[in-house]
């Protein structure tokens, strides 16, 4: 009898190809669209019209279709520590929580749960098994939409039994075969950014719907004060644009953020350099790491060398500082290793 | 071998309103405004269908008002540009009935644990002021039955203008409703829970209290609902109504049985499962239960792949399942519970029963497990 999949569809046109492949290799699927978000949003994961064109698609393929409701768990696990983050002056990666929280925890456990073998989902990545016949998370072919960094979090647990049936693609062909099956979603356009902010209010109409954000000041390294910000939460470590403030010579950056006070200081790009960033959280595919590894800070980031130590990472050479709360991920060649949160 | 029990969301078509609505879909089509000698039969049709509705209101033929079905009809008794705290309404409400009253800032009345809202606790919040009550004979999600001629009979007492309106869509199929909303004076009713066609249904309003019309054009259904009837529709809800009203004693002492003998071995199979409402307080065709231990999303899942329609009785346009706010108002206490509607009618078999208790509780085994194995 054929392997049974839970497909995430999302009513993009990446989890629709997905869906697609995983049909032709003749698995058993059923699609899912995860209601996570019910509040305001530009589209990205979770409003209405994205379940009715992933139904639609579903029945293109002639697979059922069900709708999960992680509403709740969503606001648990990732909007409310996306606030609090930001409150306490860190840069939240959502998209990284809702992986770590919602599609490889919950939704697997559920599909577990449901007697599903497997789940897929229509992330560019792809899972590799080593000669020991453990597995890893590995880049997708097309580096422009690698994801491997927002994946980097699964374990040996769910590896074994997840599928990215578009890891081998590249975004392009993907349409192309997306538009060359007739899908729906064949031209919809990509998801933007956090699917729970939206383009025309961003972070700062969100957060300060949440409980307020405060005004603070700019100063040099020296103390002067330079300018205001009207949210202090909202400024990152490494910010260059926004701030305002100008005939100071060569660029400025904000080197730190000092929320208690909120201060924002702001110096020169050598004043951002750093030649190692502490982290926590760490998360292995397999065993706990230390060495040289390649480490990447963001979602589309350049890797860079690095020692991964037991609780920070020892740039070989000094790099801009990478603002706490986002991830480290480290990499062996196109493999994660493992990764954790930068502090 | 699928099974049914999901009538309290859409009841399957009647036979008797199939074949009534053919000839109105091509031999006998016309517009019942028409002049013509087919437009008069058309017209005719309505008439008749009017007077089904009558008989099993307990309203006059030209009481009746032909709608779109029971969120129209419960839109237009609740009327529009009343003024704060003129609305009065049950906690437990459709939303049909609950967002338009929020809207005009209703009066909101508690239930009980039951659901059941009191005749006083209405009249608690009714002045001279108040323009508008409006308590459904039967809760959609439970059940429930309200006493809503005492309702009616308080208000009036209390402010003889207000109009006194109730959602009978699901008390339709069950109750006598001239004798128990004897004194209201609207009541909304709908084709598709009692085996006639979705998309038709009707508000009955005691002659000259109609709230000004929604729809207005043409001047059909008196002026009080414009627009071309849906005549094929209407004659499979009065065919509809007609066979419910005919077999009613018969199918309710057979759906009493087969409820209780479902109830019964749910208990018996299912540990720590209980019925959300006292039987002497709710219809004999809605069984609510919750679960301990397990959430409804995943169990509806399971049921639906062994084709075991029901429901947890709540549901958002999304189709994803959300929290109830009927559960919510009667206090069920719902976290890390699963809320299943269970609800037979008129096709309802011996055999959908023994179905439901033989997959019931092996989903719930499985989902208490963690894993089918």
């Amino acid at each position: 009898m054929a392997e049974r999949v839970l497909v995430g569809m999302s009513g993009g046109v990446d989890s629709s190809v997905a869906a697609a492949l995983l049909v032709d290799q003749g698995y058993d699927v059923v699609g899912v669209t995860m209601k996570l978000w019910g509040g305001e949003s530009d589209s990205g994961c979770c409003s209405v019209s994205d379940v009715d064109d992933a139904r639609w698609v579903a029945n293109q393929l002639d697979i059922e279709h069900h709708v999960f409701n992680f509403g709740d768990e969503f606001l648990e696990h990732v909007v409310n520590p996306f606030v609090d983050t930001h409150r306490s002056g860190g840069t939240p990666n959502p998209c990284i929580e809702c992986n770590r929280h919602i599609k490889f925890d919950l939704f697997f456990e559920r599909a577990t749960v449901l007697g599903f073998d497997r789940i897929a989902t229509g992330h560019y990545a792809r899972i590799a098994q080593l000669d020991d016949g453990t597995f890893r998370m590995q880049r997708s072919i097309d580096p422009l939409k690698d994801q491997s960094y927002v994946l980097h979090m699964l374990g040996q647990d769910v590896l074994g039994r997840v599928m990215l049936p578009i890891g081998g693609w590249n975004k392009p062909e993907l349409r192309v075969e997306a538009q060359r099956r007739g899908l729906l979603t064949a031209t919809k356009p990509d998801s933007q950014d956090v699917c729970f902010i939206t383009k025309s209010g961003g972070r700062e109409s969100f957060l300060g719907a949440r409980g307020g954000l405060t005004p603070g000041v700019i100063i040099t390294e020296d103390g002067e004060k330079v300018g205001e910000v009207p949210a202090t939460e909202l400024v990152t470590i490494g910010q260059r644009k926004g701030l305002n403030v100008s005939g100071m010579g060569e660029p400025q950056f904000v080197v730190d953020v000092d929320l208690q006070e909120s201060i924002v200081t702001i110096g020169p790009r050598r004043s951002l350099q750093a030649g190692e960033t502490g982290f926590t959280q760490p998360v292995w595919a397999h065993q706990p790491f230390t060495g040289r590894a390649h480490v990447q800070a963001s979602a589309h980031g350049e890797a860079l060398r690095a020692a991964v130590e037991h609780d920070r990472v020892v740039w070989e050479a000094d790099r801009d500082r990478i603002a706490p709360g986002q991830s480290l991920v480290f990499y062996d060649n196109d493999l994660v290793i493992g990764g954790a949160i930068a502090t | 071998m699928p099974a049914y029990l999901d009538h309290a969301a859409s009841s399957p078509l009647r036979p008797e309103a199939f074949d009534a609505m053919l000839p109105w879909f091509n031999e006998q089509h016309a517009n019942p405004t028409a002049s013509h000698r087919r437009g008069r039969r058309a017209r005719q049709a309505l008439d008749e269908a009017r007077a089904v509705l009558a008989e099993a209101t307990g309203f006059e033929r030209g009481e009746v008002v032909f709608t779109g079905g029971g969120t129209e009809s419960d839109n237009l008794a609740i009327g529009r540009g009343h003024a704060p705290g003129t609305i009065v309404v049950g906690a437990t409400e459709h939303p049909a009935v609950l967002e338009p009253a929020k809207l005009q800032g209703a009066r909101i009345a508690p239930v009980d644990g039951n659901g059941v809202v009191s005749p006083e606790a209405v009249a608690s919040l009714v002045d001279e002021t108040t323009e508008v009550v409006s308590v459904m004979a039967v809760n959609n999600e439970t059940g429930t039955m309200q006493d809503v001629a005492a309702i009616a009979a308080a208000v009036h007492e209390l402010s003889p203008a207000a109009l006194v309106h109730s959602d009978a869509v699901q008390a339709l199929p069950w109750l006598d409703l001239p004798l128990v909303t004897s004194g209201v004076d609207m009541l909304s009713i709908t084709g598709h829970k009692i085996g006639g066609p979705q998309g038709v249904g009707a508000v009955v309003v005691r002659d000259g209290r109609m709230p000004a019309p929604m729809l207005v054009g043409g001047g059909q259904e008196r002026d009080r609902r414009a627009g071309t009837q849906n005549v094929a529709g209407i004659v499979g809800f009065a065919a509809a109504v007609r066979a419910s009203l005919d077999d009613r004693s018969e199918r309710l002492s057979r759906i009493d049985r087969l409820a209780t003998q479902l109830l019964e071995g749910l208990i018996d199979q299912v540990d720590g499962l209980r019925p959300t409402v006292d039987r002497s307080l709710r219809v004999p065709g809605i069984v609510h239960v919750c679960i301990p231990g397990l959430q409804s999303e995943p169990l509806l899942f399971l049921l639906d792949e062994q084709d075991l329609a029901c429901s947890a009785a709540s549901s958002c346009a999304s189709v994803a399942q959300g929290a109830s706010h009927v559960l919510d108002a009667m206090g069920v206490d719902a976290s890390n519970t699963a809320p299943l509607r269970l609800s037979l009618g008129w096709s309802t078999t011996d055999a959908d029963i023994d179905f439901a208790l033989a997959r019931i509780p092996e989903a719930v085994r499985t989902l208490r497990e963690g894993s089918r194995g």
